[in-house]
């Protein structure tokens, strides 16, 4: 299930905005470890502050 | 920090020139030294912190530090020596067999540095027994790096915190250990966590370099090089057939910006993100629950944000 999340939000089947504002409905089925991971890296890109989500030197 | 790292190279020239005498060994290796000291030195700063975490108090963490830094660089040469990928390092312009001995001389004088680091005579031989008994851990991690068997994930995570997250237990043990603290698990987890974090952001860094060191153009296995072989498809079939050796290196050096396109809409990049992240969280959320000064745990953070 969080393979196939990664599949679709890398090919753009599944919408990167949406998973951000409706992570609980969208994310049904993933653990809460990977979801918040999953949310960091998406937001951490978003916000142009660091280009992997955890990004240090 | 900055001030700590001016310190911490300081010392590990001080270091070279008290444990050798003046002569060609302790030439290359102070040369080797200043070329090392031009990088960030993040192993020394988790020496740092974890030895105020730990109130520390009798004042020599940095030479502690510095001992550590001196077998991260013996293991940075031979790491560039094995891999043949750092061609503008000066141990990679200098005679392979100096280069070699340099680093195994430096192998054996952190350890006796280390032990040096503390006052007492039975902590100091705890430490340098701790910092063997990680240099082998990461050799072990090497050696499978080397003979590159990682045909999934599970072996490669494997190999990773096997090689990797050893020297981050060695650098934030030696902190608790030199404050004086005994041998702490629950940092051991979170540093190993750390560790694997870090060298899933360098895979994600060496899969989209194009150069001497890319993962790909070398066709050396990685995270997100696993997940790109498994999901490119077949618009991507150069990049199997490349990474599998059936076409040349000539046939590929022009596609950097399809590589990239596949990177990104295979998912590579996203999927090694998301799991370096999974482990940093880890790391976080450990590091919250030790006990330890708690100012010193927020720079710790703060740092590796």
């Amino acid at each position: 299930m969080f393979k196939e999340m990664i599949r679709q939000l890398a090919s753009g089947i599944a919408d990167k905005e949406a998973v951000l504002f409706n992570a609980s409905v969208q994310l049904a089925g993933i653990s809460v470890e990977e979801q918040k991971a999953l949310l960091d890296v998406l937001k951490g890109n978003e916000e142009q502050t660091s280009f992997f989500g955890y990004g240090w030197n | 920090m900055e001030e700590f790292k001016t310190r911490i190279a300081d010392k590990m020239l001080e270091l070279a020139r008290g444990w050798l005498d003046d002569g060609p060994l302790r030439s290359y290796t102070e040369a080797f030294i200043r070329e090392k000291i031009k990088e960030p030195m993040v192993f020394g700063e988790l020496v740092i912190y974890h030895y105020y975490m730990f109130r520390g108090h009798e004042g020599n963490e940095v030479e502690t530090a510095a001992a550590i830094e001196l077998a991260i660089l013996a293991c940075d040469i031979l790491d560039d020596l094995e891999d043949g990928d750092a061609p503008s390092k000066l141990w990679m312009n200098t005679p392979p067999p100096h280069a070699l001995h340099v680093a195994t001389s430096l192998l054996a004088m952190a350890p006796l540095a280390l032990a040096a680091s503390v006052p007492d005579e039975l902590a100091g031989a705890r430490l340098a027994t701790m910092m063997n008994r990680q240099l082998l851990h990461s050799a072990e991690g090497q050696m499978l790096d080397l003979v590159d068997q990682m045909k999934d994930e599970i072996s490669y995570l494997n190999m990773v915190g096997r090689k990797s997250a050893p020297f981050f237990v060695m650098s934030c043990m030696a902190g608790v250990l030199a404050a004086g603290s005994p041998w702490n698990e629950g940092v051991a987890i979170y540093a190993c966590e750390l560790g694997i974090a870090s060298q899933i952001k360098n895979d994600v860094r060496d899969l989209l370099r194009w150069d001497e060191k890319s993962d790909f153009l070398r066709r050396k296995g990685s995270l997100p090089m696993l997940w790109l072989m498994e999901n490119a498809g077949e618009e991507y079939g150069w990049i199997t057939d490349y990474y599998s050796g059936r076409i040349a290196v000539d046939s590929v050096l022009d596609k950097k910006a399809q590589f990239r396109e596949a990177c990104e809409k295979s998912g590579a990049i996203l999927y090694a993100s998301v799991q370096g992240r999974l482990y940093y969280n880890r790391f976080c959320s450990l590091l919250e629950q030790t006990d330890a000064e708690p100012v010193w745990k927020d720079k710790l953070l703060q740092r590796f944000s």
